[in-house]
């Protein structure tokens, strides 16, 4: 059930304050309680992919304790035996039948026939994000970071926690479980700020993602038959939508979390800020940089080696990131061309910027900005040769560009909303201590109650999922 | 107040307060919008529901999703019969959403005839419940109406709650209203909106349609229709324009159906779906499923002599 429909909205005020209405003393109870949510909603979408959340959940719990009591020899193979019975779900629901396809077609381009049946099962909604936690924490137990989790309640809800099950924030076994196990009290403040924050996520959803999805998606559905201007700005209206569809996602996540006490990491710091691609992926889903970091950089040496097998570290880390994000050979490329640019980045010393010339770092961000945006063109074509036709567009046909599929007011309203979503991100990255008198009662209210009326006003509601789901 | 619970849940209330307030002011604002915009463009495209439903007084109302909206010329048949048209078919709006739009404008206004293209499976199983929905929003005007209730209620479980809202119910009109009263609005010609061109349609010449089965739930509400436009007076006449698809295929089945009922309540069926030359000339259309102007054009120079003597027929 996504967070953006109206059905989560009329049931989460019962799940509030059901959970706040159980007794601190009766913890256990919160904790069955959370977990029946977590599995009756998951289950919501289709009842089957309960089985494989859970099949996941009991391989990588039954992981931990084996390897926790394994001796030194056998360790590793039995780690590796494990983990890939906790990816085979993934493996087979997402990459079978792109695997499938892509060597019967390589296989044919060689005058070679073979092919398997293909399947036509649905993807479990999630299954990257919950595989990851899980196996994140299997190998965290392996590596000796953590301790293996003897309470199969705390580590059932901490792989099927509701708020992040679908699309993530990646938690990891020391920041989610030691919450799971202690006795939470009501906070106030805590609760005020769950709810600010799913007010902001479902505003910038809902208002900004969405209205600018309706423009993209009829631009990039047809590229052929617009200029390459009118391309160039579905593209970076596309780049603002993903971050405004994710961001909003990961905000309600954590502001849903936050009501029942838990805090969740967070996802997102500003990423259209980032002076450099490395930068980038310190601000972008940084759950994910962070478990591709620990679980894929640092176990192959990280940077721990010779500059060569450094940069094949970097390569290696993102090609996994692009194929994680889908079974297509877009992400695929997008992937790698991510990896290839922090390469050149740490090959010339680039990956950050520390001084303080306002210039240089107003250009590296622009430079980072359309980088990053060039990059989406691939992740949201269909395929690589749409990709590059959209590019050739813009390369061979610029012109000057052509917004009459989004009406003056459409526009003006997206204008709004970008502009109030920089000034936000500009207040936050550049000038924290400024415009306080926002905090002030009378304003916060009015902002409140603005952005309620705006979302049910302008959003678009009930349009459906959100584009991480799908991963 | 020290008490955090009882602390959020006053902040709760006074939010749900301070919302309802101005949810009725928003939608107060609205209904001023709403009122100028039609005052100043109530023959546009945009607002073809509330001229049907609130002002129009045509002697022949024709009602449909896009096929009626882009195959019937009302100036042509004006010219012809000597008597006013309006063509209120409006894309995207199927069979509930006709039904409801039918039953709203005779509440206020019986027109003599209303031509109802419902031909090409409007009554099968064959649109979702998604299909049905998706222009519901155009009737929350009219939701203290008994027939547009009726079918706005049934969009989900928890459609009543939301349609206390007024920002709910005039979601995405602002830019609409604002754009009519600016004086920027999409004209139409009585209704009718004419296509141009022929798609590239590589697809056309091989395209055939399927099989569809009558939904006896629909049956039931044609039903109840016909009997109130019988009592307000309105003569009903179905309609089934031209489309195109190879060999010129229809279900015979669901035709059948339509003509047995069209034939139990005295209604003329004008059923022109496979229609030769139509249904072999790919020129006469945009798209599979709507004639061109040339081909509605067309079309009229066949319609139009029917419709006389059908409607010569029922004045004896």
């Amino acid at each position: 059930m996504p967070f953006n429909s109206f059905d989560f909205w009329i049931i989460f005020p019962f799940i509030f304050g059901l959970y706040w209405l159980i007794p601190a003393k009766c913890n256990q109870w919160r904790k069955v309680f959370l977990i029946l949510v977590s599995y009756l909603l998951y289950m919501n979408w289709k009842p089957a992919f309960a089985i494989v959340l859970l099949g996941v959940t009991l391989i990588t719990y039954y992981g931990g304790l084996k390897l926790e009591n394994q001796q030194y020899n056998g360790k590793k193979g039995l780690a590796w035996v494990f983990a890939l019975l906790a990816v085979l779900p993934l493996l087979v629901f997402k990459y079978y039948n792109f695997l499938n396809d892509s060597i019967s077609q390589g296989l044919a381009a060689i005058g070679l026939k073979f092919t398997l049946p293909g399947l036509n099962w649905a993807i479990p909604v999630g299954i990257s994000f919950f595989t990851f936690q899980a196996v994140g924490y299997m190998l965290d137990v392996y590596h000796g970071k953590t301790l293996a989790e003897k309470n199969i309640l705390d580590y059932v809800l901490f792989v099927s926690f509701f708020p992040q099950v679908t699309s993530g924030p990646i938690s990891t076994a020391n920041e989610l479980l030691p919450q799971i196990k202690v006795i939470h009290k009501f906070d106030y403040e805590q609760g005020k700020q769950g709810l600010k924050f799913l007010l902001w996520g479902m505003f910038i959803k809902l208002v900004i993602a969405d209205r600018l999805g309706l423009f993209v998606d009829t631009v990039y559905a047809n590229y052929i038959h617009y200029n390459g201007a009118t391309c160039f700005v579905a593209s970076i209206f596309y780049t603002f939508q993903i971050y405004c569809d994710f961001a909003g996602y990961s905000l309600m996540a954590i502001g849903i979390a936050r009501t029942l006490g838990f805090n969740l990491i967070d996802n997102f710091r500003r990423p259209y800020f980032a002076t450099s691609i490395t930068d980038f992926w310190k601000r972008w889903h940084i759950s994910l940089t962070r478990w591709l970091t620990q679980q894929i950089y640092i176990p192959l040496g990280g940077s721990r080696c010779s500059k060569a097998r450094t940069y094949w570290n970097i390569f290696v880390t993102f090609l996994v990131s692009g194929i994680w994000h889908g079974a297509n050979w877009t992400f695929i490329v997008w992937g790698c061309m991510h990896g290839v640019l922090q390469i050149i980045e740490k090959a010339l010393g680039w990956q950050k910027y520390e001084g303080n010339n306002g210039f240089i770092k107003v250009v590296r961000i622009l430079v980072t900005f359309l980088l990053v945006n060039f990059a989406w063109i691939f992740f949201r074509m269909p395929n690589i040769s749409d990709a590059f036709g959209m590019i050739g567009q813009m390369v061979t046909n610029f012109g000057v560009p052509n917004l009459s599929d989004l009406e003056i007011f459409s526009k003006l309203i997206l204008f709004v909303g970008i502009l109030v979503l920089c000034f936000k991100d500009l207040r936050q990255e550049f000038f924290p201590t400024k415009f306080r008198f926002l905090q002030y009662g009378f304003f916060r209210w009015a902002t409140y109650i603005l952005l309620f009326v705006m979302i049910l006003t302008l959003g678009v509601l009930d349009s459906g999922q959100f584009i991480y789901v799908n991963f | 107040m020290r008490n955090p619970y009882i602390k959020i849940l006053a902040k709760a209330v006074l939010f749900v307060f301070a919302f309802i307030l101005i949810d009725y002011l928003v939608g107060l604002a609205f209904k001023q919008l709403r009122g100028s915009a039609f005052k100043k463009n109530a023959l546009s495209q945009e607002l073809s529901c509330e001229y049907c439903v609130e002002k129009a007084t045509p002697d022949i109302a024709i009602i449909g999703s896009s096929t009626a909206n882009h195959h019937y010329i009302p100036s042509l048949m004006e010219d012809s019969l000597g008597m006013s048209v309006y063509n209120f078919g409006k894309d995207g709006c199927f069979f509930y959403f006709q039904n409801a739009l039918i039953n709203l404008m005779i509440d206020r206004y019986s027109p003599s005839y209303i031509i109802w293209e419902i031909g090409e499976s409007s009554l099968s199983s064959a649109y979702n419940k998604h299909d049905e929905y998706q222009s519901v929003d155009l009737l929350y005007p009219w939701y203290s109406n008994a027939y547009a209730k009726e079918y706005i209620d049934k969009k989900d479980t928890f459609q009543k709650i939301r349609m206390l809202s007024s920002c709910y119910r005039n979601n995405s009109d602002l830019l609409m209203y604002l754009r009519l009263n600016n004086g920027n609005n999409n004209s139409t010609l009585q209704g009718y909106v004419p296509l141009y061109n022929t798609d590239d349609y590589p697809s056309m010449k091989s395209s055939v349609k399927g099989h569809y089965s009558i939904d006896p739930q629909k049956i039931d509400i044609l039903n109840q229709t016909i009997r109130h436009c019988k009592a307000a007076g309105v003569t009903l006449v179905f309609s089934s324009s031209p489309r195109y698809y190879d060999s010129c295929v229809k279900s015979t089945d669901y035709y059948q159906a339509l003509t047995d009922i069209a034939t139990k309540n005295s209604i003329p069926f004008m059923d022109y779906y496979n229609l030769s030359p139509f249904c072999n000339d790919s020129t006469l259309f945009k798209d599979n499923d709507h004639m061109n102007n040339d081909g509605t054009v067309l079309y009229m120079s066949v319609f139009i002599p029917s419709l006389r003597k059908v409607l010569q027929e029922n004045t004896k």
